[in-house]
């Protein structure tokens, strides 16, 4: 990677020198640095960053050149990664060194492209490249792209590179076409393109491959693909006040783990399908959005050796919606990569300049005539001795409704209030059935009120009032939050997530009591500036960003952030 | 201007779709070490039918002896093999053992045919050559187990049929090594018209630890037979993998299976190996032959 970097700073050194002269520069720097205090009543221990290091920081410094003139972008961004739990939040990594840079040119309608690339095709289904900090995602393909314009109709674009792995790459190939297109007919706005990816695996990895399919019972081994094809097409269709946005994906037969009819995680050769569809219509007062998504199968990796979010080639957008408020949050239904059909819609109404209504509704599950991936079995006993066993097949993964609305007394002063229902597969989306037969499914129920109050030009306070009800996890819980700000500069906050009322058989022992998570918080604004200190006590569980999830034990300590843009 | 773009695009796309064809990388598709095929002319005459019993069985299933002592009842008729799994949900199997209990006798391969074949729920039971005979009372009408009164007639069914292959088992020990070497010749009788998988178990007789009995009492020095030890195969059998399934057919391969550190408690002088050749595909489980030796003769 050196020699890479040192080719473009030769680059540079070649591009005359007063090209530099009509560019701008910009950048940002954001730092994070987690001061750890060891809790173990809430299960904040027994790690290294608890138990040994302390302290831990992640810091990104991004340098960006744009020269509108020479039509030249260019940008490098140095990552230190210092006892960090980003990429995984139980073993701290520490790593220095170049993150990304890239070097953009246009010649008219081509632009040529090099370096650590950020894209997408269509929804992501088949391919995205992108960068989520809070979850240690970053997988930009390190290549070259070319784009070509016609006439602002149609748009083409090629790519080829190798997948980033935080300072190194993985190595199978990653290549890439998309035709996008535009096209108006009177009223009628068409957006007909398609997509399609390649995956060709290096025999290091397929090495690896064929070790574990011959670990494999005999019956069930096959003979791996080196390549992988994906297939995409999309288009919206927008007619006056209505959008009626679709993709349709599919992928050749490629090996992926998946759950077997036993529970356990086994590697399958299989092609797999995608297909994903939202119509939208805003009106005055009156906004909808109903979405469809059917999955099967369709695992985008840089090969199946790699997990969790490691070596990801796509994003599949989730149907719910994405909460803010703490408890609300809670349980979210991230997108299924092997069986999902999910159902999702949002209604905005605003009857009044001060009044207005949110109703969101979604439903996932699994398929109607296929065996289901999920079951569970349920062993009764005979009277007299003996049992019986069966097996319950779990197919509805998700559920939720709710119902808000913001009622605004007057500009200064305003209120949201509103009621959640939410139905969860503990299984499907923890890896856990319970501790007790009945514990498979989650239901909880979650009341909130927010109030925000201006009581002049420059002081306000906000606060948030939540309570849920959720017997087969946590119990019972009791949320509140009292922010007061001072704009532009200062802002602080106070609040605590109370599990008054524990659930006995919660499968996690440190939380069959009752705990407070604490949170203080203070804020400094100067211009582009922002500083920020926070003490946390945070429950462990399923965090998600952006539609993406994944379990992050307790939190206890101290957060201290820097963010800066120039 | 489109179609100038529009069409090579296009002969682009074939042409790459085209090169999709692949050689895969080499994966060994079967556990043998060794394999050979041939035809011979004349084919072998038909060995005798042996009917191979696979029995659902616990040290904690109060009902189980009675089904032990059934199957020992047959095998002792002539021309049939037991196999006994000793799986089930916690109630059943060694997650809850009666006290003076000595060894586990649990198989994670055991395990895995049951679940193939699949748990019907109730215990004891058994499969008679994997077939789905006449089945009655709790059980589906698709399931190869039923209830040990059932298994004498459904024996006396399969023993008057002809076998498909003849099989040739030899084995020997290395007390040494403590390596069972194995080698299988299967000689087709008849030709098939789908494939056929070949299994080969390892299983223990002589086994002396608890088992609880009938009336509830708990015999601490019971003695268990046919108790199923470990696949030298897969689980679930290896592909006979021959270019055509005709009369005159065969196939030798052989195995080894090394006894582990782990794998103390097995006596050779009391394990068996058992062979048996079973279909695997178009909704059919039916074993064709089965045939045991003991590891130490």
């Amino acid at each position: 990677m050196r020699k890479i970097f040192l080719l473009f700073l030769l680059i540079g050194y070649l591009i005359p020198a007063h090209t530099f002269g009509q560019g701008f520069l910009s950048g940002s720097f954001q730092t994070n640095t987690n001061f750890y205090i060891r809790d173990s009543s809430i299960g904040a221990a027994n790690l290294p960053h608890y138990d040994n290091y302390k302290i831990g920081s992640d810091i990104w410094f991004n340098f960006n050149y744009t020269n509108e003139k020479y039509g030249i972008e260019a940008g490098v961004r140095f990552d230190a990664y210092l006892n960090s739990i980003l990429r995984n939040p139980t073993v701290p990594y520490t790593g220095v060194g170049i993150g990304s840079f890239f070097i953009k040119k246009r010649f008219k309608d081509f632009t040529i492209s090099a370096g650590y690339l950020y894209d997408q095709i269509g929804t992501g289904m088949i391919y995205r490249t992108y960068e989520e900090r809070t979850l240690g995602i970053d997988n930009a393909l390190v290549g070259g792209r070319i784009e070509y314009n016609i006439k602002d109709i149609v748009h083409l674009k090629a790519f080829s590179g190798l997948q980033k792995n935080v300072f190194s790459f993985y190595n199978p190939i990653i290549s890439g076409f998309n035709a996008e297109s535009n096209f108006h007919i009177g009223k009628v706005t068409l957006q007909p393109s398609i997509g399609i990816i390649n995956r060709s695996m290096d025999q290091g990895s397929m090495t690896t491959l064929v070790s574990a399919i011959e670990a494999m019972d005999s019956a069930k081994r096959f003979i791996p693909k080196y390549n992988m094809y994906a297939f995409t097409f999309y288009n919206t269709l927008t007619v006056g006040p209505v959008s009626w946005f679709m993709e349709a994906s599919y992928k050749t037969r490629d090996a992926v783990y998946q759950l077997a009819p036993d529970g356990s995680t086994q590697l399958y050769n299989k092609t797999g399908n995608a297909a994903y569809s939202s119509l939208n219509i805003s009106q005055k007062g009156l906004g909808i959005t109903l979405q469809f998504k059917r999955v099967e199968n369709f695992t985008m990796r840089t090969s199946p050796n790699e997990k969790l979010f490691q070596g990801l080639l796509n994003f599949e957008p989730p149907i719910p919606q994405q909460n803010s408020l703490r408890l609300p949050s809670r349980y979210f239904a991230s997108s299924l990569e092997q069986h999902e059909l999910a159902f999702g819609a949002d209604v905005t109404w605003k009857p009044t300049k001060k009044m207005s209504f949110t109703f969101n509704g979604s439903y996932v599950r699994d398929f109607l005539f296929q065996p289901a991936i999920i079951r569970e079995q349920v062993i009764t006993q005979r009277p007299g001795g003996g049992f019986d066993t069966a097996q319950q097949d779990h197919k509805n993964f998700f559920g939720e409704g709710s119902a808000a609305v913001n009622y605004k007394f007057s500009s200064a002063i305003s209120i949201d209030g509103g009621f959640q229902y939410i139905f969860y597969n503990r299984p499907i989306y923890r890896g856990d059935g319970g501790n007790i037969p009945g514990e498979y499914k989650v239901m909880a129920y979650t009341p909130f009120f927010e109030l925000t109050h201006k009581f002049n030009k420059k002081m306000s306070y906000r606060v948030e009032l939540q309570y849920q009800y959720v017997p087969n996890d946590f119990g019972q819980w009791l949320y509140g939050l009292f922010e007061f700000n001072i704009a532009p500069s200062f802002s602080f906050a106070v609040s605590d997530m109370w599990n008054f009322k524990p659930n006995p058989n919660n499968v996690d022992a440190v939380y069959q009591t009752q705990h407070h998570f604490y949170s203080v918080f203070a804020s400094y604004t100067k211009g582009a500036n922002r500083f920020s200190l926070n003490y946390v006590k945070q429950v462990g569980g399923i965090v998600c960003t952006g539609g993406v999830c994944r379990y992050e034990p307790a939190f206890s300590g101290v957060k201290f952030s820097i963010t800066s843009t120039f | 201007m489109n179609k100038k773009i529009m069409l090579p695009l296009i002969l682009a796309l074939g042409l790459l779709l085209s090169q999709c064809k692949e050689v895969g990388p080499y994966v060994n598709l079967r556990n043998n070490v060794a394999s050979s095929t041939y035809i011979e002319s004349p084919p072998q005459t038909p060995e005798p039918r042996n009917v191979l019993i696979e029995e659902i069985t616990g040290v904690s299933c109060n009902n189980c002896p009675p089904a032990h002592a059934q199957l020992d009842n047959l095998i002792a008729a002539g021309h049939v093999i037991g196999v006994s799994y000793h799986v089930g949900p916690a109630i059943f199997n060694q997650d809850n053992l009666p006290p003076y209990t000595r060894q586990d006798m649990t198989s994670a391969d055991a395990q895995t045919v049951v679940n193939y074949l699949v748990f019907p729920g109730y215990g004891p039971t058994g499969s008679v050559d994997r077939i789905v005979h006449q089945n009655v009372g709790p059980f589906s009408a698709t399931s190869p187990w039923d209830v040990y009164t059932n298994w004498g007639g459904y024996v006396s069914t399969e023993q008057a049929g002809t076998t498909p292959v003849n099989i040739n088992l030899v084995g020997s020990y290395s007390p040494s090594s403590k390596q069972i070497s194995i080698s299988v010749v299967l000689h087709y009788t008849s030709a098939q018209t789908d494939s056929d998988r070949l299994s080969i178990f390892l299983t223990e007789d002589s086994i002396i630890t608890a088992q609880l009995q009938p009336n509830g009492s708990n015999d601490t020095s019971y003695v268990h037979m046919h108790v199923m030890r470990a696949a030298v195969t897969n689980a679930l059998g290896d592909n006979i993998s021959v270019p055509s399934y005709v009369a005159g057919r065969v196939d030798s391969v052989g195995y080894s299976y090394t006894l582990t550190p782990a794998q103390a408690a097995w006596n050779p002088a009391h394990m068996n190996i058992v062979a048996f050749v079973h279909k695997y595909q178009n909704s059919r489980t039916d074993i064709l032959q089965a045939k045991t030796i003991k590891v130490i003769p």
